[in-house]
């Protein structure tokens, strides 16, 4: 089963590799998004689905346990979304920003070995449940938003500097990715501080303390903090267009920090 | 701007007068808001910066002993519980709290308070559409009552004049989400500062056999048992301790507690937190004895302190004393571990054959022994199976019901944002003009006009039903 799943992760890898040339070529040449794209992608996505389910199966425990397969998972449900979000939004140029997001976090998982892994019996909590698949959708969310902060800062300098590039013909219209920017935020950000709450409440269950202030715990109130700018500013102040968009960017970028870059550089109860 | 929010000026939202009001306005500003987030961010990401809670030769290794100084003097190895990021949180803690007392009548008023606007006001609204349509008043106020209704409105009339006025509104509740959510940020924060004033936390740790005080004087524990389940790739699956509370040696409780899932009894949680190999006993060695002339005895196991039958001899040995990071007090010429890890294990066995004493000897693992003597039987260490020690956290929280209420109200609150909910308002005048009906409606939301702006005019095009039109307003 082990030799399965990672044939199956190494075969996800390359039709992303795959898919993400063919979904860029219509941002750097003049054609459109071809059909063996989309194809190409739900293609990957099954397989990427199969080499979950597999894992699963083998190791008889939801997918998120270790470090390298709760990433590989993120990257499963980043395409989820993308999914939602181009049906949604009607584009089809999401999956050129968001699948080389998706490429490294795959690769990520096939090389970094074995990973670390809780202990079962600290994961063996409902609580931890909750707290885990609410982060990994949140993070997904956020990194829509990410990716419509990013792509409304390149059409606006396209726009300020009258360059009516091809990313000027491809992208939406910039209110559109200020609304996706904006909408995804709005998802994404409940749905983290329902992580948080529930880790804390799972953090307590296990070691009697709600917030120890470790590396992970204090990246993620980080994000929070940034996240919660982000909506005040856009509510209250009308921060819109570049600044939300800035704003989402500098969130997603420290979400990533705190999903991955804690578990697998600091130590702590998270650190696995 | 939302939609709408030009007709809807605040209510009670005068210009402060003096410097004290001034003062207080500011203060309870969204831009100080914003600051202190801001503030805290960098604060939180400064104790990211530097490793916490190290000693100071680990600074001075790392930054110099310049840099250590100042790192310690700013408190920056332990940042979260310093006096400046107290402080932070403390004027964030009374920033959320003013702005909430400040804004929550209005936000109540709001949710729960119904507008009338007259036709003139309708019209002022950013989102609007005014058209004559081909029915008599009383079928376009019936069907203006239905399609509000369909869209889940609650709907009231009242008669002005000619005009029979609408006020539809949905979602009110959703104006008091940012009322709940700082509400319980505040009440979470006070839990936490409460909690750390008022709790406490232990470890303690305990071998099989022994009773631990809790810290709180008020009852002992007795570990019965301490288990360390192990998948079969070797990974840890389990820890379990089996305790007896005893109160006045009387016992009152025995509970197995595991990881996630503690033992609660007189105001204490005792949790399964850690465990310790004994660094001075084990639960049994693995032994084998040479003889001077070359014969050595089957493997066999000695548990600690038993006296076992060496296989295929009269002689007897008994494990003695066990170290497992060995080290002799030169004064004493006492032998000792150094430390609880097994980084130099040894045992002092004895050997007795019949009622002969034939000596101890301390014997490495796998290495030997110390001056073994000469002509004696020679006894060889192969391994051992330790004896843990379970670590049991005690602790004590009186804040635990107000941090459960503080994270229920965050949750409730923060939910409804999910599900992208609004409050939506829409006001309509049916107004007769000749034999038919003049229609005049507005609307506005608090955030995600675009889909409000869609239903709206929906609904009223329903209303209309294809007739003719008179004009729309918005964008």
């Amino acid at each position: 089963m082990e030799i399965l799943v990672r044939v199956l992760r190494w075969t996800s890898l390359l039709g992303y590799a795959c898919a993400s040339v063919i979904y860029l070529r219509p941002l750097i040449q003049a054609s459109g998004t071809s059909r063996w794209a989309i194809r190409l992608l739900v293609a990957t996505f099954a397989v990427h689905t199969a080499a979950i389910a597999a894992g699963w199966v083998g190791a008889g425990w939801a997918p998120i346990g270790s470090s390298v397969d709760s990433v590989y998972f993120f990257a499963w449900l980043v395409v989820v979304v993308l999914f939602v979000v181009e049906a949604a939004a009607k584009q089809r140029t999401f999956g050129a920003f968001l699948l080389p997001v998706v490429l490294p976090l795959i690769a990520f998982s096939l090389l970094a070995g074995r990973g670390r892994a809780l202990p079962a019996a600290v994961a063996k909590s409902h609580w931890f449940e909750v707290h885990a698949l609410s982060a990994f959708f949140g993070y997904s969310a956020f990194a829509i938003s990410f990716c419509a902060g990013l792509m409304y800062i390149m059409l606006a300098r396209q726009i300020r500097g009258r360059q009516f590039g091809r990313l000027f013909v491809r992208l939406p219209s910039l209110e559109l990715l200020d609304q996706i920017g904006y909408r995804t935020v709005s998802i994404g950000f409940p749905l983290f501080t329902l992580s948080l709450l529930t880790g804390a409440l799972w953090a307590n269950q296990v070691w009697g303390a709600f917030w120890r202030w470790e590396p992970k715990e204090t990246w993620a109130l980080v994000t929070w903090l940034l996240y919660t700018s982000y909506l005040h500013a856009r509510f209250n102040a009308g921060w819109q267009g570049r600044r939300a968009a800035m704003l989402s960017i500098a969130g997603f970028s420290f979400s990533i920090v705190t999903f991955v870059g804690t578990s697998l550089l600091a130590k702590g109860k998270h650190s696995f | 701007m939302n939609a709408g929010a030009e007709a809807l000026a605040p209510e009670g939202a005068g210009r402060p007068t003096g410097p004290a009001s001034r003062a207080w306005h500011w203060f309870v500003s969204i831009k100080v808001g914003l600051i202190l987030l801001l503030i805290i961010t960098i604060l939180s990401f400064l104790g990211m910066l530097v490793p916490q809670g190290g000693d100071e030769a680990q600074y001075v290794e790392k930054y110099g002993q310049a840099g250590a100084s100042l790192v310690l003097a700013l408190g920056l190895d332990n940042a979260y519980h310093s006096w400046w990021y107290q402080v932070a949180l403390l004027v964030l803690a009374v920033n959320i709290t003013a702005c909430t007392i400040w804004r929550m009548p209005r936000a109540v008023r709001t949710a729960f308070r119904r507008q009338w606007l007259e036709p003139d006001r309708i019209q002022a609204l950013a989102l609007k559409k005014s058209a004559v349509v081909a029915a008599s008043p009383d079928q376009t106020a019936s069907r203006v009552r239905d399609a509000l209704k369909s869209g889940r409105y609650s709907v009231q009339e009242r008669q002005s004049g000619e005009a029979l006025l609408f006020s539809a509104t949905r979602g009110g509740i959703s104006r008091l989400v940012a009322t709940i959510v700082h509400i319980g940020l505040v009440v979470t924060l006070l839990g936490g500062v409460y909690g750390g004033r008022s709790g406490w936390s232990k470890l303690v740790f305990g071998a099989p056999g022994e009773t631990v005080a809790s810290p709180d004087g008020t009852f002992d524990v007795r570990v019965d048992a301490f288990k360390v389940l192990t998948n079969a790739d070797g990974s840890i699956k389990d820890y379990i301790s089996s305790l007896t509370v005893l109160e006045g040696g009387r016992e009152v409780l025995k509970q197995d507690v595991e990881v996630n899932k503690y033992l609660h009894h007189r105001k204490v949680n005792i949790y399964q937190s850690s465990y310790s190999a004994l660094p001075e006993r084990f639960a049994s060695a693995r032994l084998r004895v040479q003889w001077p002339d070359g014969r050595v005895s089957e493997p066999f196991d000695a548990p600690y302190g038993e006296a076992v039958e060496v296989p295929g001899s009269p002689m007897k040995a008994t494990v003695e004393s066990f170290a497992a990071d060995f080290r002799i007090d030169t004064e004493t010429r006492r032998a000792y571990s150094a430390s609880l890890e097994p980084r130099n294990p040894a045992i002092r066995v004895n050997l007795v054959e019949g009622e002969r004493d034939l000596g101890g000897q301390w014997v490495f693992l796998n290495r030997g022994g110390v001056h073994p003597h000469e002509g004696a039987p020679q006894v060889e260490f192969l391994a051992y199976e330790p004896l843990y020690a379970t670590g049991l956290d005690f602790a004590h929280n009186p804040a635990v019901p107000i941090v459960w209420a503080g994270f229920a109200l965050m949750a409730v609150g923060v939910l409804p944002m999910m599900v992208l909910m609004t409050h939506r308002r829409i006001w309509v005048a049916v107004m007769p003009d000749g034999g038919r009906a003049r229609l005049v409606a507005g609307g506005a939301v608090n955030k995600h006009r675009e889909i409000f702006q869609r239903e709206f005019y929906r609904l009223m095009d329903g209303v209309e039903s294809g007739k003719e039109e008179a004009g729309r307003g918005g964008n």
